[in-house]
C-alpha cells in the first residue's frame, strides 16, 4: 500500500485516483485504479461515508487548475481530498 | 498564621466605644491619644463616630466558624499510588505531543505536493506564502497556527485585511482541530476555487473587505 501511495503521489497520472482524508494524524489515503470495478466502488462507497459524516470533498491536481468543490465522487479525479467544513475564527 | 481572628461586636447602631482590633486591646472614644487612628478612620464631616452595625461583623464571625484546616497525611502506599497516577498521565501527554508533532510532519508533506517551487521557498525562508484567489486577489497565508493567519492583500503587497478561516474541528473526532500544515492546504484550496465562499465565511480581524461583486 505505501508503495503504491508513493507511485500515485510520484506519477502524475498512474490510472488511479487518491482519496485523501484530512484528519488529526495528519491525512489517510486510500486509491483506486480506474479499472477495477471493485476499487472504484469501494472508493464511491468511502466518499460517500465521508460526506455522511461531514466532510466536505474537493478535486484538486497538483498543479491547481482544476481544482473544484465536488459533492459526488468522480472516478476521473485525480485526488480527492476531503477536509471539515470552513468556519470563521 | 493564627487561625481565629479576634472578634468585635457593637451591640446597637450608636455604640462608639467598643473596638476590638487584632492586637486585643480595647479603646475608648474619651481623648485617649492611641486611639487616633480608629478615630480619623471612623470621623465624619460632622466629628460623630461611624460605627460598624451588626451585619459587618458577619464576615468575623463566619470566618472564625470555618473549620481549621488540616492537611491531608498520605500512608507511603497512597503516595506511591500518586507518583504511578502522575507517571502514567505524564506518559498520556508524552504520547499525545509525538503523535502532533507526527501529524505536523505529515501534513507539512502534503501541503508541499500542492505548493509550487516559488510557495515552498517562500515557505521555507520566511513562514509564508502566497496565493491568487478564483477572483484573481492576492493572499498571504503566513505559517503561523490557522486563526487569522490569512492577510488580504493590496495591488502595493501591504495588508487590506487579516481573515480567519480554517477547517472546523473534525466530525466524530476528539474536537481537535486539523494539524496546521492540513489547514493552510484547505485555505489554499478554497482560496484557489471559492475566494468569495472564503471571503463571506472569514472573520475580519483587521482591515475591511473588498465590495462582493
Amino acid at each position: 500500500m505505501t508503495t503504491l501511495v508513493a507511485e500515485a503521489n510520484r506519477v502524475e497520472d498512474w490510472g488511479g485516483g487518491m482519496i485523501v482524508v484530512l484528519d488529526t494524524t495528519g491525512d489517510t489515503k486510500h486509491i483506486w485504479s480506474r479499472d477495477n470495478a471493485d476499487e472504484v466502488a469501494e472508493a464511491r462507497s468511502l466518499f460517500d461515508r465521508m460526506v455522511k459524516k461531514g466532510f466536505q470533498a474537493w478535486s484538486v491536481t497538483r498543479k491547481g487548475d482544476k481544482d473544484a468543490r465536488i459533492t459526488e465522487f468522480d472516478p476521473q479525479a485525480e485526488k480527492i481530498i476531503f477536509a471539515p467544513a470552513l468556519q470563521g475564527g | 498564621m493564627p487561625q481565629n481572628w479576634p472578634q468585635y461586636y457593637t451591640s446597637t447602631a450608636t455604640t462608639t466605644n467598643q473596638y476590638i482590633p487584632v492586637n486585643q486591646q480595647w479603646y475608648n472614644t474619651s481623648g485617649n491619644s492611641t486611639q487616633t487612628i480608629w478615630q480619623n478612620w471612623n470621623t465624619t464631616t460632622t466629628s460623630t463616630y461611624v460605627t460598624q452595625n451588626t451585619y459587618a461583623d458577619q464576615v468575623w464571625i463566619q470566618w472564625n466558624q470555618m473549620p481549621v484546616y488540616q492537611p491531608p497525611v498520605y500512608t507511603p502506599e497512597q503516595l506511591r499510588e500518586m507518583e504511578a497516577q502522575q507517571a502514567r498521565q505524564r506518559a498520556i501527554y508524552e504520547e499525545r505531543n509525538r503523535r502532533r508533532s507526527a501529524a505536523r510532519a505529515k501534513a507539512r508533506t502534503l501541503l508541499e505536493q500542492f505548493l509550487d517551487d516559488e510557495q515552498k521557498l517562500e515557505l521555507e525562508r520566511h513562514g509564508r506564502f502566497y496565493v491568487i484567489g478564483s477572483r484573481g486577489r492576492r493572499y498571504c497565508i503566513r505559517a503561523e497556527g490557522q486563526s487569522g493567519n490569512v492577510d488580504l492583500l493590496k495591488p502595493d503587497g501591504s495588508v487590506q485585511a487579516r481573515l480567519c478561516c480554517h477547517p472546523r474541528q473534525v466530525p466524530g473526532e476528539s474536537y481537535e482541530l486539523l494539524p496546521e500544515g492540513d489547514a493552510w492546504l484547505m485555505q489554499m484550496i478554497t482560496l484557489r476555487t471559492d475566494e468569495d465562499h472564503f471571503l463571506r465565511t472569514a472573520n475580519v480581524h483587521r482591515g475591511s473587505l473588498p465590495a462582493f461583486a
